[in-house]
């Protein structure tokens, strides 16, 4: 009996070595294609880490980095411009990242943050919480703001990242191999152009979900604090979106009395009849270029009428 | 407690190891106390509805066993009404209920029976059943009461397949309680081996593929056709790995202890060539259960036949009923049924066919089972019997427009890849069982195999704590 138990434990332990040492070499491979993405999420995650040296930066979810189209900022404000924003994120991504532009050494002249109708409500939701722990992971290993969100948000996250390397890039395998064989076209300086249209169907009811989330809120405030304690311009606009038209939510309440605060303007195109169309979006949620090309110059001519570079 | 969780991984790695460290005669104790409070992790007051119907089951064996003629009717009677009727009340009564506002509403009236606001207990259906197959047993002659209530609450509560299966028998299971269990080193591994591939049924496969079909089903009107069939496609491989990864992981578990629970599945699908073989590989325990108890007491092939089809499709009708109380499984067994009945019907027609076929006779044999099976799967997932036949209209008039990759758009790369993994292993196992790679004695090959499925567990796998599906039946 002894020496089957002892058996047992003695392949036990070579089968655990052999593990970690597969985990941490592989893993360790991993790590570098992905912070090295030329394309991207990850490229722009570590972009945005780095001192992004461009004047105009947007910060958002999917619905920034698909609409705000950087090359027309740049050609229509004379600025350059680097779109920040994380597909299946929110502000509590933006916050995270945002010191890494704010403590570096190059001096912004506007900051855009597109938020959605349920920025501080996302969290509430299981998927939303498991979508923000995924995308948070890999950089909690090597990122101490991540880090210390994490710690925070999922603690017990942390604990499995750290005991195993492949979990902290569990589910990214594909997108790595999809963004080292994807051409420049897909991502101009973050932004990452859709193209054609999905929809068959009209605009549909919007679909609530009401609930804050303090940490969100919070997270907005620091967000909206600290750019404008540091005097950059910033606009908060909720882009337009593939549904019928809503009163404010609870979570856009709350969002307009943070921004209002802090005398932020917010701009809110959410159901703009020139945008609700077929035509103009790649999904319920994202415009396609045509409608990120069109809402990007309407952006950038109300910028200039408003004089918001000029503050 | 659900078994993708680290707290049931710990729970397993304590109880396991408390189990070996403890004489045989404190086992059944340790395994009652671990099973309690692996099922008072969901609920804990539902405790005390498993323990009265453990409580009328233990006596109403006794009684079985003790007396003659009628009254062992009459005691069989008894213990089947007190499960049912928990059964009834929590799973049927507020679906019934519904039904009966419903037909009340349309001739005016309203109805004054009140809808009650209450949790189905967890694996309320599975634990019913297997008690239930105790007193049918001990009825039939074919099983002695158990004496020691600990062993026979055991019976109903052994904690890895208590919430989902496999249904076992008192045949197989009680005798095992009172067998003094060793450890074995190559029992263990082969339990374990069992386990992890149960892990990557689960959280590989299935809930990987969940990523894609929910998005796709939670949004049907959205979709396209082609999007909406890959969808069901991939739902009846979810569905499959999402229930026979449990029971892996339930038999892998028991085994490491020494005990061996039925098998419940047998690699179903795109190997069996007819929905007989189908039902003879696809959640074995309940099947064989509604054919043992209902399907035989109905007159089973003794019947005429024509009596018989109509028993059938009346047992998998019921069988749609245990799934959940909702028209959509109804719905679901009564297809199946139909499926079985129809191709008993049209067998000598079907045999003509297969020899015109040739050689290809397989491929389409097993396509042909497949593509019905897939259809019916629609009736499963769908919330609504309006929703499914959207679904199925979508499909199979195209409905237009873009094909779906998901979000992110890598959701569909990896669901190919789960469910291509899942064929290639299930294939070799079928058609070359001489192939040995986990089992293999060359301790490269294996090692590499137990090192690939982990990796795959690490990178690929969906660690949100996804609920298993049967867990709501």
């Amino acid at each position: 009996m002894k020496a089957q138990y002892l058996k047992f434990f003695k392949k036990l332990f070579i089968l655990l070595a052999v593990m970690f040492i597969v985990d941490r070499g592989l893993g360790s491979i991993i790590e570098y294609y992905f912070q090295n993405e030329p394309l991207g999420d990850a490229a722009s995650f570590a972009h945005a880490i780095n001192d992004p040296q461009e004047e105009v930066l947007i910060y958002g979810a999917s619905r920034a980095v698909h609409t705000y189209d950087t090359k027309v900022i740049t050609d229509s404000l004379g600025l350059s411009a680097y779109n920040c924003g994380r597909n299946g994120s929110n502000i509590i991504y933006g916050s995270a990242i945002l010191p890494g532009a704010l403590e570096g050494t190059h001096e912004h002249k506007l900051i855009i943050l597109d938020l959605s109708a349920k920025e501080i409500a996302w969290r509430q939701d299981k998927a939303g919480e498991d979508i923000l722990a995924g995308m948070m992971l890999p950089y909690v290993l090597t990122n101490k703001n991540f880090e210390k969100l994490g710690l925070e948000l999922f603690p017990n996250e942390i604990y499995k990242a750290r005991a195993s390397k492949l979990y902290a890039y569990n589910s990214l395998i594909l997108s790595i191999f999809r963004n080292y064989s994807r051409s420049d076209n897909d991502n101009i300086n973050g932004y990452q152009p859709l193209i054609g249209s999905k929809l068959t169907q009209d605009p549909p009811d919007f679909s609530d979900r009401d609930k804050i989330d303090t940490f969100g809120r919070g997270r907005l405030e620091y967000f909206v604090k600290a750019v404008t304690d540091k005097k950059i311009p910033i606009v908060a606009i909720l882009s337009p979106m593939y549904s019928q038209p809503f009163k404010d939510n609870e979570s856009l309440k709350v969002t307009k009395e943070i921004l209002a605060k802090y005398n932020v303007p917010f701009w809110n195109y959410a159901s703009d009849p020139k945008y609700v169309k077929r035509e103009m979006f790649y999904d319920l949620a994202h415009l396609n270029t045509t409608g990120a090309d069109m809402f990007t110059s309407e952006i950038c001519n109300r910028i200039k009428q408003e004089g918001l570079l000029n503050k | 407690m659900i078994f993708n969780s680290l707290i049931f991984v710990a729970f397993f790695v304590i109880v396991t190891s408390l189990f070996f460290i403890l004489p045989h005669k404190y086992r059944w104790g340790l395994l009652l106390a671990a099973s309690c409070y692996f099922y008072m992790y969901f609920v804990p007051v539902y405790i005390l509805i498993l323990g009265a119907t453990i409580l009328v089951d233990y006596f109403a064996g006794i009684y079985i066993a003790k007396s003659e003629g009628r009254k062992r009717k009459i005691f069989l009677i008894c213990s089947l009404i007190a499960n049912i009727t928990v059964l009834a009340v929590f799973k049927y009564y507020n679906f019934l209920n519904f039904n009966i506002t419903e037909l009340l509403g349309d001739f005016g009236y309203k109805n004054p029976i009140p809808h009650l606001d209450i949790l189905l207990p967890v694996g309320l259906s599975f634990h019913t059943f297997q008690a239930m197959s105790y007193t049918i047993e001990v009825y039939r002659g074919h099983q002695k009461p158990e004496r020691h209530f600990g062993i026979y609450a055991l019976y109903v509560m052994f904690y890895p397949q208590l919430v989902a299966g496999p249904i076992e028998r008192p045949q197989n299971m009680l005798h095992q309680f009172h067998e003094e269990k060793h450890f074995d080193y190559d029992r263990v591994v082969h339990g374990l081996r069992i386990m992890l591939w149960g892990f990557i049924k689960k959280l590989v496969i299935a809930d990987r593929v969940a990523i894609y079909v929910d998005a796709v089903y939670n949004n049907a009107h959205y979709h396209s056709g082609v999007t909406m069939i890959m969808a069901t496609c991939f739902f009846s491989f979810q569905i499959y790995c999402d229930f026979s990864g449990y029971s892996d992981i339930a038999i892998g578990a028991a085994k490491v202890m020494g005990y061996d629970l039925m098998t419940n599945f047998r690699r179903p699908l795109l190997i069996v060539k007819s929905f007989q073989e189908l039902w003879q590989r696809w959640h074995i325990s309940l099947t064989t259960w509604f054919r043992d108890y209902l399907y035989f007491s109905m007159g089973g092939n003794r019947v005429h036949p024509a009596r018989a089809l109509i028993n059938l499709i009346i047992v998998f009708g019921i069988s749609g009923l245990w799934h959940g109380a909702n028209y959509t499984f109804i719905v679901w067994g009564l297809l199946n049924g139909i499926y079985l009945a129809g191709e008993r019907l049209i067998n000598p027609f079907l045999r003509k066919i297969h020899k015109l076929l040739g050689p290809t006779k397989n491929f389409f044999r097993i396509m042909g089972v497949y593509f019905f099976v897939t259809v019916s799967a629609t009736f499963f997932r769908a919330t609504t019997i309006q929703d499914a036949f959207y679904i199925i209209k979508s499909m199979f008039t195209l409905k237009p427009g873009g094909f779906y990759k998901g979000e992110p758009p890598t959701a569909f790369g990896y669901s190919v890849f789960a469910v291509l993994l899942l064929i290639a292993v299930e294939q070799t196992q079928e058609y070359f069982p001489n192939i040995k790679i986990i089992n293999s004695s060359n301790v490269v090959v294996r090692y590499s195999a137990y090192v690939f499925l982990i990796t795959i567990l690490l990178m690929v796998g969906v660690f949100n704590g996804g609920q298993f599906i049967y867990f709501q039946f």
